[in-house]
């Protein structure tokens, strides 16, 4: 569970720092409500040696607008589409950057991009690490590895 | 004198944010440029005078490590200071950005303090003048 | 390490802090949330216990500390006119007579400080106010006006450096002003409001510690420090009263919050009405 671990410090690191947000990892459990939203996703993949990782990032469209704002110093009528997938392809970046330099440079970092990683890159071994905000689901974070 | 600041960066909302890191903090600056990758970077250098370069290094097209070397190759560049924002965690890494010539690095994320702490030692301390171009200050 | 229970009352504590602080009501419900957040914090400062971080944050010294906690729940509410009454006891009397005077002897500067001016909704009155008590009056004297605005945090400052606020912030500018001084913009389904780039030409952003050397000579004409005192201990309040009205030129005037006073302090400053003070 390392990596669980690694990746809550990754994500409320950068939430706080960069896009002044605040996220918990547990709350209420009433998922379905969540499904059924406008979601935003993107993903970053790290190449090591002889493995990869790919982080995903699913959160709740609202959310992205929000924390684009606060990331920016805007408000968040003034949040353009593109902006919004720009910040969060960002958010997986520093995501991904912290993943590396915890894991000593056995992995490098390749270029965020927005929707969901292709079929075969996703491997056999995930993680998902639901997020929270004022105790309600905003969306999730998902580490896989594949050798 | 005012210093004309390139930013080079992929993310066109992270080249807001330090834009405005930089307005807020008193520098003395001049204009703020900006590229989306080492190539457009190179294009505003051909054009315009830049004092300092705050530069990406995962960039599409050209990176900070191709760019790094394009800069020290060009006699006219190889003494601007290059400054690295960037999310790159491997420390060999950035160990091997800084022998072709950047003068320092500062990771993502980052607090806007360490930016401000940082050009503090190229810039000298924060003058409040109105856009920074005068000499003196305005308050 | 157990996450401790945070108690009742000092739940309370915190949350009358962040209410004054930042105008935002934590009601009961919010008590798991703030214990989470401020066992965090307890891990990233090493001290030990909730009660210790109160003391912690309400001293003087840790006060970056407290500003780094509220920026994380949420941007500073604040509102243009906030405590109308200063905006026109600075058209009514401030400005005929700092404007007189000067005319009389031939200045041209005239500068205003926004201490803590959060999200940018105080300068930008203060801007409005100016502007409009000078074009009244026909002047035709070509006066240097500026406005220095400083906050602590870079977080409010980013806001403010754009000027672009939703509806319902502008919905306190007198609708002649608002027509006059921001421009609506439409995007997708909604509208903001940007403040007209003569308005924001007059005002420099910068992030300032107060309890830091200021890196400017002054003197200005007006300073607006309100409900800034009110976070921090008497020695420093005396301090920054000391160090701040010094940078205010003979004559100027100094306004702190309606909820605040001097008492209690040494300043060389006349007291003229609840909330403003007056330089010999």
């Amino acid at each position: 569970m390392r990596w669980a671990e690694l990746m809550k410090e990754a994500i409320s690191n950068t939430l706080e720092k960069m896009f002044y947000t605040l996220v918990e990892f547990d709350g209420s459990d009433e998922e379905s409500n969540w499904k059924d939203k406008k979601r935003v996703v993107s993903h970053i993949k790290l190449t090591g040696q002889d493995s990869m990782l790919v982080i995903t990032v699913d959160l709740l469209e609202a959310v992205a607008f929000q924390i684009a704002a606060d990331f920016m110093g805007v408000v968040v009528e003034k949040v353009k589409q593109e902006d919004m997938e720009d910040c969060l392809k960002e958010l997986a970046n520093m995501i991904g950057g912290y993943c590396v330099s915890s894991s000593k440079g056995k992995y490098s970092l390749g270029l965020p991009q927005i929707g969901y990683p292709s079929e075969t890159m996703i491997g056999s071994f995930c993680w998902t690490i639901p997020l929270f905000i004022l105790g309600e689901k905003c969306g999730e974070v998902t580490i896989c590895s594949k050798d | 004198m005012a210093y004309n600041i390139l930013i080079v960066d992929d993310s066109n909302s992270m080249r807001k944010v330090i834009r405005k890191v930089l307005q807020i903090s008193g520098f003395k600056v001049g204009e703020i440029f900006e590229a989306s990758n080492g190539e457009e970077a190179l294009k505003v250098l051909n054009s315009k005078w830049v004092d300092i370069i705050l530069s990406d290094i995962h960039m599409p097209v050209m990176d900070g490590y191709q760019f790094l070397s394009e800069l020290r190759r060009r006699e006219e560049f190889k003494d601007i200071p290059v400054v690295l924002i960037t999310t790159e965690g491997d420390e060999n890494k950035l160990q091997k950005a800084m022998s072709m010539g950047a003068q320092g690095y500062i990771r993502k994320p980052f607090e806007p303090d360490q930016i401000r702490e940082y050009l503090k030692g190229i810039m000298g301390e924060p003058v409040y003048a109105m856009g920074g171009i005068d000499e003196g200050s305005d308050f | 390490m157990v996450d401790q229970e945070l108690s009742d009352s000092l739940f309370k504590k915190f949350s009358d802090l962040i209410y004054e602080t930042a105008g935002i009501h934590l009601h009961e419900g919010k008590k798991p949330l703030l214990q989470a957040r401020l066992s965090k914090r307890l891990r990233a400062t090493g001290l030990k216990s909730f009660e210790e971080y109160y003391r912690y944050v309400t001293s003087s010294q840790n006060f970056a500390e407290f500003i780094n906690f509220i920026d994380a729940i949420s941007t500073n509410l604040t509102y243009f006119f906030r405590e109308e009454q200063h905006f026109t006891f600075l058209e009514e009397t401030v400005l005929p007579e700092i404007v007189g005077k000067k005319e009389k002897k031939g200045e041209k500067r005239l500068r205003m400080w926004s201490a803590a001016c959060s999200t940018g909704e105080e300068p930008y009155s203060m801007a409005m106010c100016v502007l409009e008590y000078l074009e009244k009056k026909h002047s035709r004297y070509s006066w240097d006006f500026k406005i220095l605005a400083t906050d602590i945090s870079t977080r409010v400052l980013r806001v403010a450096i754009d000027g672009v606020y939703s509806e319902e912030r502008v919905q306190k500018v007198p609708p002649v002003l608002r027509h006059k001084y921001f421009e609506k913009i439409r995007q997708n389904e909604e509208y903001t409001y940007r403040v007209i780039q003569r308005l924001r030409d007059i005002i420099a952003f910068r992030r300032l510690n107060l309890k830091d050397p200021y890196p400017f000579s002054g003197p200005f004409d007006v300073i607006f420090c309100r409900n800034v005192m009110i976070y921090f201990d008497k020695p420093t309040q005396q301090g920054l009263i000391t160090k701040m009205s010094s940078y205010l030129d003979s004559g100027g005037y100094f306004f702190v919050g309606h909820s605040e006073s001097l008492a209690g302090l040494k300043h060389d400053l006349i007291y003229v009405r609840p909330a403003v003070y007056r330089k010999r």
